[in-house]
């Protein structure tokens, strides 16, 4: 794919997310716009950034070191992959956000690596909506209690919750758990926890952004629509 | 009846003393019980507990259902800060009425009624008193060989021959029953999920 069709691409994305965005009453500019960026190449990167994404989201902390150390910073980087404890040092040093946190001991140790770094890193919690045993993230039920956990880590800033909804043929399907999600995230935020912040809905993919979009996401994290299908690893 | 749901309700239960509760309301409604964990959490007050799991049997419904009102509910019994859930086998319904026996505990129920594609959800928790009076040893043995406790928090039925136990109910007796009627309704009414058209013989009659 080449960089016309990346921009093409995300022409197309940015305006149905814009539709999306209006047929909820809600602003377009409300709505950023993440590339996925797992196994893409540093040129293809560079398009996307050049046509206007806001963020790239990378899924492995070693992958994404690799690229902003030869790219730089010309926008966000995001990770949405697993984190793995051993990985939090490099984590808490790359990433403008970590949209995957689902344990307090995650939390802790890259608090810790934070405060060596001299950063305060901005953090999602990932949330297991469906229950689903094939998925990360905290349980519905546990999420309020987690974030309670987390939330006096002083060098961790919690900024909202993130899901994956199951894959459905019918993105409409998918609707529900972005509703659930954003109820959750209302309730989280009704009970006033101190230095934690629930503005950041991140949710919805290739299949189903437009449905994450009408339900309040504040980021929708694209691919397939916006590099073409990802070469076998 | 008069009364109208603006969207189809689910009963996300198994209980069959829920889905009578409900019906006396005179309403129609779906049953599509949902099997959840009902494992407690460290450090779960009995509240919490009931909230949660009624919103969980609801949540796995509504899912599926996001246009229709989904209601769940938990009961459980509680004495000396102990919750009582479910008797596994005779011994441990046993000991559960030697608990209740002669005292007061509390029941509370939990329920949650959501409706997603409006993204609605509220919870509310009751809870009632009910004192027993004492449990001869010869009750016991009868009552636990009956098939009632096993599927019953707190190992009985107060709609059963469990009321042969009861003394006093401080409370919702529909509460204890499994699900507070009362409270159900004034939820459904807030969520503008019911509507009250006045009986057909009352009014004007068709106008003309």
């Amino acid at each position: 794919m080449n960089d016309a069709a990346i921009m093409d691409n995300i022409a197309r994305i940015r305006e149905r997310i814009a539709r999306a965005a209006a047929g909820a009453g809600r602003r377009p500019e409300d709505v950023r716009l993440m590339a996925v960026a797992k196994t893409v190449d540093d040129e293809r990167i560079a398009a996307a950034i050049a046509a206007g994404v806001d963020i790239i989201g990378e899924n492995y902390v070693q992958e994404a070191k690799r690229k902003i150390e030869s790219m730089g910073r010309p926008c966000q980087w995001h990770l949405i992959g697993h984190l793995q404890t051993n990985k939090a040092k490099h984590a808490a040093r790359l990433f403008d956000m970590i949209h995957s946190v689902d344990r307090l001991e995650v939390a802790r140790e890259l608090d810790r690596r934070a405060a060596g770094a001299g950063r305060i890193v901005p953090i999602l919690i990932e949330v297991n909506v469906s229950g689903e045993t094939t998925k990360r993230g905290v349980s519905r039920e546990e999420a309020l209690n987690l974030t309670r956990e987390i939330a006096p880590l002083e060098r961790l800033s919690i900024r909202g919750l993130m899901t994956m909804a199951p894959w459905f043929d019918d993105p409409e399907a998918a609707r529900p758990y972005f509703a659930s999600l954003r109820i959750l995230r209302d309730r989280i935020a009704a009970a006033d926890i101190p230095g934690v912040h629930m503005e950041e809905l991140s949710m919805g993919m290739s299949g189903d952004f437009e449905a994450a979009v009408a339900e309040g996401a504040t980021i929708v994290r694209i691919g397939r629509s916006l590099f073409g299908e990802r070469p076998p690893r | 009846m008069g009364l109208t749901l603006s969207h189809p309700l689910i009963l996300a239960s198994a209980s069959p003393r829920r889905e009578e509760l409900l019906r006396l309301l005179g309403l129609d409604f779906q049953v599509l019980p949902s099997r959840v964990d009902e494992t407690f959490l460290v450090n779960e007050n009995p509240g919490e507990r009931v909230l949660r799991l009624a919103e969980n049997k609801a949540h796995i419904v509504a899912l599926t259902h996001p246009r229709a009102w989904v209601l769940g509910a938990d009961t459980i019994v509680v004495i000396d800060g102990e919750a009582l859930g479910k008797p596994a086998d005779p011994p441990a319904a046993a000991r559960m009425l030697e608990k209740l026996s002669g005292r007061t505990h509390e029941v509370y129920t939990g329920f949650a009624l959501l409706r997603l594609a409006a993204r609605f959800a509220v919870r509310r928790e009751v809870r009632a008193a009910v004192t027993f009076r004492k449990i001869s040893p010869e009750e016991k043995m009868w009552y636990i060989r009956s098939p009632e406790p096993y599927d019953k928090a707190g190992a009985y039925a107060v709609q059963g021959l469990g009321a042969f136990f009861i003394k006093e109910i401080h409370g919702s007796y529909t509460n204890v029953m499994g699900l507070p009627l009362c409270e159900v309704v004034d939820a459904l009414k807030a969520a503008g999920a019911l509507s009250f058209a006045p009986p057909p013989e009352e009014g004007r009659g068709p106008a003309g």
